[in-house]
């Protein structure tokens, strides 16, 4: 029947960083070289397990990027548990606006948990070295994890929402 | 106008609604939107999120509206996918007829949006395609700035479009004050008909070419420069970019001018080098006469004895040295061999015939204290360079005649005696002019009538020949000695010296050879 929890995650960031990406990664495990942008927001429910045992919803907004132009609308910020600010590994502008789209959804929703996630990490030689490198960024925004992942291998996407999944329902507990 | 009638025109418009209850039950009034968001007969009276999923987290907004505490609450762009893409806007309004109820109104966007996102993706690609360009760009001028040597591009009318950081360096010119100029412009004093001949001769032959010329830069500096063109087609600059690459050979051409200076330089140096070589030439052979000079030619003239001298020396100056001088009624005889050849060995020489002499009145009569002497003065009055071997020597008329003397370091004296006899005196004893308060030893030995004494330096023993052995010091040398034994002391000593010129045969000599003989009358 129902589930134990539902929690509205919205996906944040600039345009082409693989936002819609991920999510038909992790909902429908497939995924598409070609581009087609975002308007609007488009929500995808998917249902997860928490610990083996607790089952929850996961509404997962997929939004239209955003760059320092078009805005984010406030209200697809309203109520959401979670952000995942995601980040093109290869393009050092989409990280360096990280710090801008946290303090846009904190404004909006203070108490949001936000994660990130420096996506197309299948393009770079040694993620973790980008990791490394924007390390600061991360620590500085309050961002509770951050990870390298790739839509278009899969590495880590389902490890993403999964502990976003856990660090949602620890937190309520 | 019956209900469905207007449910018909306004969903021709795209809009479509339902009813929300108090309790967030959604009722499908308007059965066009249950077909619009593709739910067929479904999902009547349900609750409104599990409808409108994108409404969960706004669920006191929504109950601000059915209580009227505001008046509307929008969610604009919702994207599904029902068969086909549509696009809404979401509205909901409270109910003017209802206390508890709102109204949800679904306009479709579709359309708009369709075209909306076809701006925004062409935005978004051009956006992406410009990025990935400057990031080319960069990467180029990175590239560009790695290069050690200036380089630059230009359009096919020659003016400049670009450059690395050496080439802004090397003109002295930004890449902003260069570019859209030409280099006729910016180096005036350049010969630019060529420049502009070449560039001219490139875009019409294309592939590329490499020729010298010279470049005054912005702040005045002269180069020689070989410049690489090299040129490809590209519409966006009028057909053709040219690529050049600088070489700077000043450098070069400053060390072939260097080189030429030099080398003439080398050639009168070498003229005083010449000159310099006839002057110590001659030096050499000042030298040479002075110590010719110093040896004695002339002996005493004693009725006991008779001396006689072979002194062959080598082209350079000689390191030997001898003297016989009548002291009383006795003979002093002194002879070294210093340790080295040309003029400066001949200085110390002159110095050792001047101390020898100096000190032979007060030691003459003791040859050990006399060679001692010697080497406490040699040490004393000069910072030598060159040690000695010597021997000091007395030949003194008591009964018989008694040979006394002490040995520095010298090849020992050689007694022929009349019967045959042949030996080597006394010891060898330490070098003189190294050691202070060196000490000698002093032998003696009687001297019969007929008995030759000689003595002589290592040019004899250590003579050479073709099969790289010599003459010798010990009983070969004795034997030596002996094969060269005449009547008369001039005969033998003759003798000796023509078995050392035989003994060396092909070998040039090495080394002064002195032969200094006494015979007892
Ligand atoms: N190589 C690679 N390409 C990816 C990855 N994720 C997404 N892409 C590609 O990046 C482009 C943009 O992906 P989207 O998922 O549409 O990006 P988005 O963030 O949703 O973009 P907007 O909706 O415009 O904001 C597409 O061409 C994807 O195929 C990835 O992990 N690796
Ligand atoms: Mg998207």
């Amino acid at each position: 029947m129902g589930s134990d929890f539902k929690w509205k995650i919205v996906m944040v960031g600039e345009f082409a960083v693989g936002k819609t990406s991920l999510v038909r990664r992790f909902v429908n495990d497939e995924f598409s070289d070609s581009y087609l942008t975002t308007i609007g927001v488009k929500v995808t429910k998917k249902e997860t397990v928490i610990n083996d045992k607790i089952s929850a919803d996961l509404l997962l907004w997929d939004i239209a990027g955003s760059d320092k132009f078009s805005q984010i609308s406030p209200e697809y910020i309203k109520g959401a548990s979670a952000g995942i600010i995601v980040a093109d590994i290869t393009r050092k502008n989409t990280i360096e606006t990280i710090s801008a789209h946290v303090e846009l959804i904190k404004s909006v929703n203070p108490g949001i948990v936000i994660f990130a996630a420096l996506n197309k990490s299948d393009l770079v030689e040694n993620p973790q070295d980008s990791l490394k490198l924007y390390e600061s960024i991360f620590k500085n925004n309050d961002i509770k994890h951050f990870s390298a992942t790739s839509a278009k291998s899969g590495e880590n996407v389902e490890n993403l929402f999964n502990k976003l999944s856990t660090f949602l329902y620890e937190e309520v507990q | 106008m019956t209900k469905s009638a207007i449910d018909i025109i306004i969903g021709r418009f795209g809009i479509y609604y339902g009813v929300l209850n108090s309790s967030m039950i959604l009722a499908f009034t308007d059965k066009n939107l249950q077909t619009y968001l593709g739910l067929g007969d479904c999902g009547d009276n349900e609750y409104l999120t599990e409808i409108f999923p994108e409404l969960f987290g706004f669920e006191t907004d929504i109950d601000d509206v059915i209580y009227k505490r505001r008046d509307h609450f929008s969610l604009n762009t919702i994207n599904r996918t029902v068969d086909s893409e549509i696009f809404f806007n979401l509205h909901i309004f409270s109910d003017p007829e209802n206390d508890d109820s709102a109204l949800i109104i679904v306009e479709d966007v579709t359309q708009g949006s369709l075209s909306l996102r076809m701006v925004q993706q062409r935005k978004n690609e051009m956006t992406l395609k410009n990025n990935e360009l400057i990031r080319r760009e960069e990467f180029v001028t990175t590239l560009l700035n790695t290069i050690p040597d200036p380089v630059f591009y230009k359009d096919s009318s020659g003016r400049y479009i670009g450059c690395n950081r050496e080439f802004e360096l090397f003109t002295g010119f930004s890449r902003d004050e260069l570019s859209g100029k030409c280099s006729r412009v910016l180096f005036s004093e350049i010969n630019e008909d060529s420049y502009d001949r070449h560039d001219r001769v490139l875009i019409a032959k294309g592939g590329a070419i490499h020729y010298e010329t010279e470049i005054i830069n912005n702040n005045g500096e002269k180069y020689y420069v070989i410049i690489n063109k090299s040129v490809f087609p590209d519409s966006d600059y009028g057909g053709a970019v040219i690529v050049g690459v600088i070489t700077d050979i000043t450098g070069r051409k400053k060390m072939e001018e260097e080189l030429k200076n030099t080398t003439s330089m080398l050639e009168i140096s070498r003229g005083n080098l010449r000159d310099q070589i006839y002057i110590m030439e001659k030096n050499l052979l000042i030298a040479r006469n002075a110590v010719d000079a110093l040896l004695q030619k002339d002996f005493p003239v004693t009725e006991l004895f008779h001396i006689s001298c072979r002194y062959l020396p080598l082209a350079q100056i000689g390191g030997d040295f001898y003297s016989v001088i009548k002291n009383g009624s006795d003979l002093n005889i002194f002879i070294c061999d210093i340790s080295g050849h040309g003029v400066a060995a001949a200085l110390f020489l002159s110095l050792i015939k001047y101390f020898s002499e100096s000190i032979i009145n007060e030691y003459g009569d003791s040859p050990v204290r006399y060679l001692e002497e010697l080497n406490h003065i040699y040490l004393s009055k000069i910072i030598p360079s060159y040690y000695f071997t010597a021997i000091a020597g007395k030949l003194s008329f008591d009964d018989g005649i008694k040979f006394t003397f002490s040995n520095g370091g010298h090849p020992h004296p050689i007694l022929m005696k009349r019967n045959g006899e042949i030996k080597l005196l006394g010891d060898d004893g330490t070098v003189v002019g190294i050691f202070e308060n060196q000490k000698f030893s002093e032998f003696s030995s009687v001297i019969e009538r007929g008995d030759m004494l000689f003595f002589y330096t290592d040019g004899i023993p250590e003579t050479h020949n073709s099969a790289d052995s010599i003459i010798g010091f010990d009983g070969s040398l004795l034997e030596f000695f002996s094969k060269g034994r005449r009547d008369t002391l001039e005969d033998t000593m003759d003798a000796i010296i023509s078995q050392v010129i035989d003994f060396r045969g092909e070998i040039k000599q090495e080394d002064d050879i002195l032969l200094l003989g006494f015979i007892a009358k």
